[in-house]
């Protein structure tokens, strides 16, 4: 069942100089649409500047996108208005942040912080309270719970500060969590710890994920759908398996390629880098966005703009040539 | 380097370890306690006397601390005063003749500054008829009052009584043959017997046993007479007093209080109201934070002196109406704008994105999540502007557009100016109260710069 339709979304941040003229628009979201599912996880993949945690932050609400329709349980969040409504939409969403150590108030001890969802939406009797927070404690297995309930931010780990945010973001009993890269910041050992917990915690509490990250390593192991962006747009987008294993866009071909490989038979291969840099947002190139460092580009990438077209089943590609053109890994022979 | 420590108990641990830390500290301690013992040292009702002249006539006029008799004994004396006096009564048909005898050592170096006498009469219908001679330690006798006092207190102040001056012109005049223009009565009662004796300068102290004697005669049998002698000194107290008789003791201690008050309360109310106003600008839209800022530009380039001058001069305020007056001028100004650096930072933080997230409401982060970040910063604030509120009282009273009423640092230092007491050599009627503002400003200001280091990162030493 679907949960979240994202329909044509357009996130423009007006550019001014001085008060009067105006120079343009960054267009860090233009034209996305994707859809979740209950209880499944989309890996929203791409470099940073390609407007993922934009589109993260306004599927939250967090940011009013300039058009498009965020279709939230049946429900249009871009056109609520009433705070009843959208107190109810904050209580089924929840973030969980990239930077632990700056997600979690420095002045509230623990179990404050995980009680301020609470008190705000309205959960009047303090032992309630108190159960619930020593519950998603225990959730998120920071044991034992009186002491990390005491405790400030300052004195956790970053492991354990990330604990803290998820279960701050899971205290409301959310049916759709945005995780902002969120463990791009912790130490490799934390790292597969976290992903194992919120692997869990989806099967346990039938979540839904939008996994918003630039590390495709970590989304193969996580997600179940992906969504690769670029340039404000989604370029890829299907079934995380079959995205990794067939990718037909050239800029997902390359991403996958500069994955580190461990077998040692490919010792030799050479990683596909892709010159250049994203392009600026506010003057993109015409055309396709990525036919200035696609080695495949030719007249008609740089006039003519490609849409999402389904070329497998389910697997959504936007280039003129989709299935047509491979990135071709080159191998040297042995180091001279 | 670490990053800042967030709690305020954590900071203060921060700040006793600096020396700066310690002294300020230590000074507002200092400071705190006088304004906190002053209140039982000298009750508030001797502060409300500040103006009644009257009430401080015991004292001597001018007169440098009293530990300067100690450092220089040759120049300052203190004061004697002869209250207890042995009386023999003889009757003699209706007259009834009492004689009040007292004696005291005269042992300084220096002549009295004022003799005063205060006569406390009681009678039926005649008034009684006193003669009051001062026998001297070489045998001489000289009558220093004669006349029929009134019913209740006779204040005589020889020094400038003209009778009495009389009765000393007639005592050089029957000695010398000269009749001298001006006369100085404390000068000649207490000099050695010689031509010289009316001049300060050339005359020398007559040191010794003093013998007071003081005949009444009565007429009738209600007639009572207490006499008391005022022999003043040049040096009293712990700070002298100023030349309307005032200890100014009493003026110093009393302005540590209200100093205190006037400059924590305006610091305090200003800095909060300028940082929520501040910060709450900001924080609400684009648009409160551009009028807030302009605001605030404005009232930072209005000259607040003047106009607080001007307030005064056609209210006439007290103390407490002043302080509204500081507060309204002060609703928005630095602080508002250090209070919307900090919100610029702070909004960006996740965890303020996190509260919205979950459904916290604008109010609700403001005062919950931004502003606790910002305590520290506002202590800082609010010890660094207390010391601008402290001089701003005290310039107001120097101008004397302070409260009239009670004593501060201030008032005393324009009291001193008008009588231009450090061109006269009054060191002591401007140094004390100098002193004190320093030191409370300089204990603030230390204060605030330790604090300021522990909670800028900037400034943290390494």
């Amino acid at each position: 069942m679907t949960l979240l339709k994202v329909s044509d979304l357009r996130i423009w941040y007006p550019v001014q100089k001085g008060i009067f003229s105006r120079l343009g628009y960054v267009k860090a979201v233009d034209g996305v649409s994707f859809s979740l599912n209950e209880r499944e996880t989309l890996a929203l993949v791409g470099e940073s500047g390609s407007g993922k945690t934009t589109l993260g932050r306004a599927t939250l609400g967090l940011i009013k996108p300039t058009a498009g329709h965020i279709i939230f349980d049946g429900k249009d969040l871009t056109k609520i208005t009433d705070k009843k409504q959208l107190m109810e939409f904050r209580r089924k969403t929840a973030m969980i942040f990239q930077d632990p150590f700056s997600s979690l108030s420095p002045t509230f001890p623990v179990f404050r912080i995980l009680e301020e969802p609470l008190i705000i939406h309205g959960v009047k009797s303090k032992e309630e309270r108190v159960n619930i927070v020593y519950r998603a404690l225990e959730l998120v297995k920071l044991q034992p719970v009186e002491l990390f309930a005491a405790k400030y931010p300052h004195m956790l780990s970053g492991g354990q500060r990330q604990r803290v945010a998820i279960a701050r973001a899971l205290i409301l009993g959310p049916k759709y969590v945005v995780a902002d890269e969120p463990v791009s910041m912790l130490d490799a050992s934390v790292r597969v710890e976290i992903l194992y917990l919120l692997r869990e915690l989806q099967e346990k509490l039938g979540l839904a994920f939008l996994y918003i990250t630039h590390d495709i390593a970590t989304a193969k192991y996580f997600s179940h759908k992906i969504a690769v962006m670029y340039a404000g747009k989604i370029v890829e987008y299907g079934e995380t398996r079959e995205v990794l294993r067939n990718p037909i866009h050239p800029y997902t071909q390359a991403l996958i390629s500069t994955l580190p490989d461990p077998d040692p038979k490919n010792r030799f291969r050479m990683m596909v880098v892709i010159k250049g840099e994203p392009p600026n947002l506010m003057n993109p190139p015409s055309g396709c966005r990525f036919h200035p460092r696609c080695p495949f580009a030719n007249e008609k990438c740089s006039t003519e703009e490609p849409f999402l077209r389904e070329i497998n089943e389910g697997h959504f590609v936007s280039c003129h040539y989709a299935g047509e053109v491979f990135i071709k890994e080159t191998t040297t022979s042995a180091v001279s | 380097m670490s990053a800042p420590p967030t709690g305020l108990k954590q900071v203060f641990r921060e700040v006793l370890r600096s020396k700066t830390g310690i002294i300020g500290v230590v000074l507002l301690l200092f400071i705190t306690s006088l304004a906190l013992l002053t209140p039982f040292i000298a009750p508030f009702d001797i502060a409300k006397k500040w103006n009644d002249i009257q009430w401080w006539s015991d004292n001597p006029v001018l007169a440098a601390p009293s530990w300067m008799t100690i450092i220089m004994p040759d120049k300052y004396s203190t004061t004697i005063i002869l209250d207890e006096f042995s009386s023999t009564t003889t009757q003699q048909g209706d007259i009834r003749i009492t004689t009040h005898t007292s004696s005291f050592r005269y042992s300084f170096r220096n002549f009295p500054s004022e003799i005063k006498l205060v006569l406390d009469a009681d009678y039926e219908v005649q008034k009684p008829q006193i003669r009051i001679t001062l026998s001297r330690p070489d045998g001489e006798n000289i009558v220093i009052f004669q006349g029929l006092p009134n019913k209740g207190e006779n204040i005589v102040n020889l020094s400038l009584d003209p009778q009495s001056q009389d009765l000393i012109v007639s005592y050089l005049f029957s000695n010398f043959g000269v009749a001298p223009s001006a006369v100085y009565p404390e000068v000649v009662l207490f000099a050695v017997k010689d031509a010289n004796m009316n001049d300060r300068m050339k005359a020398s102290v007559l040191r010794g046993i003093y013998r007071l004697t003081i005949d009444v005669i009565a007429f009738d049998d209600r007639t009572e007479v207490r006499p008391r002698l005022y022999v003043y000194g040049n040096a009293f107290g712990l700070f002298g007093t100023d030349a309307f008789r005032r200890d100014l003791i009493v003026g110093i201690m009393w302005g540590a209080p209200i100093a205190l008050a006037f400059g924590t309360i305006a610091a305090v109310v200003t800095v909060l109201l300028q940082v929520i106003i501040g910060a709450a600008g900001t924080w609400f839209g684009t648009r409160s934070d551009e009028l807030v800022q302009r605001v605030a530009d404005f009232f930072l380039i209005i000259p607040v002196l003047p106009i607080l001058i001007l307030v005064n001069i056609i209210y006439g305020i007290n103390i407490w109406a002043l302080l509204g007056w500081v507060i309204l001028f002060s609703l928005v100004g630095v602080s508002s704008k250090v209070a919307r650096s900090m919100v610029l930072q702070i909004r960006e933080e996740q965890y303020i994105e996190a509260a919205i997230s979950y459904g916290a409401s604008k109010k609700r982060v403001l005062f919950l999540y931004m502003l606790p970040r910002m305590l520290p910063y506002m202590f800082a604030l609010i010890a660094l502007s207390a010391p601008i509120y402290i001089f701003l009282e005290a310039t107001l009273s120097f101008l004397d557009l302070g409260d009239p009423n009670i004593p501060s640092w201030g008032k005393i230092l324009g009291d001193a100016y008008e009588e231009g007491a450090l061109y006269l050599g009054y060191w002591w009627w401007v140094i004390f109260p100098a002193l004190m503002i320093i030191l409370v400003s300089l204990g603030f200001t230390l204060f605030a710069y330790s604090f300021d280091k522990v909670v800028n990162p900037r400034l943290r030493e390494e």
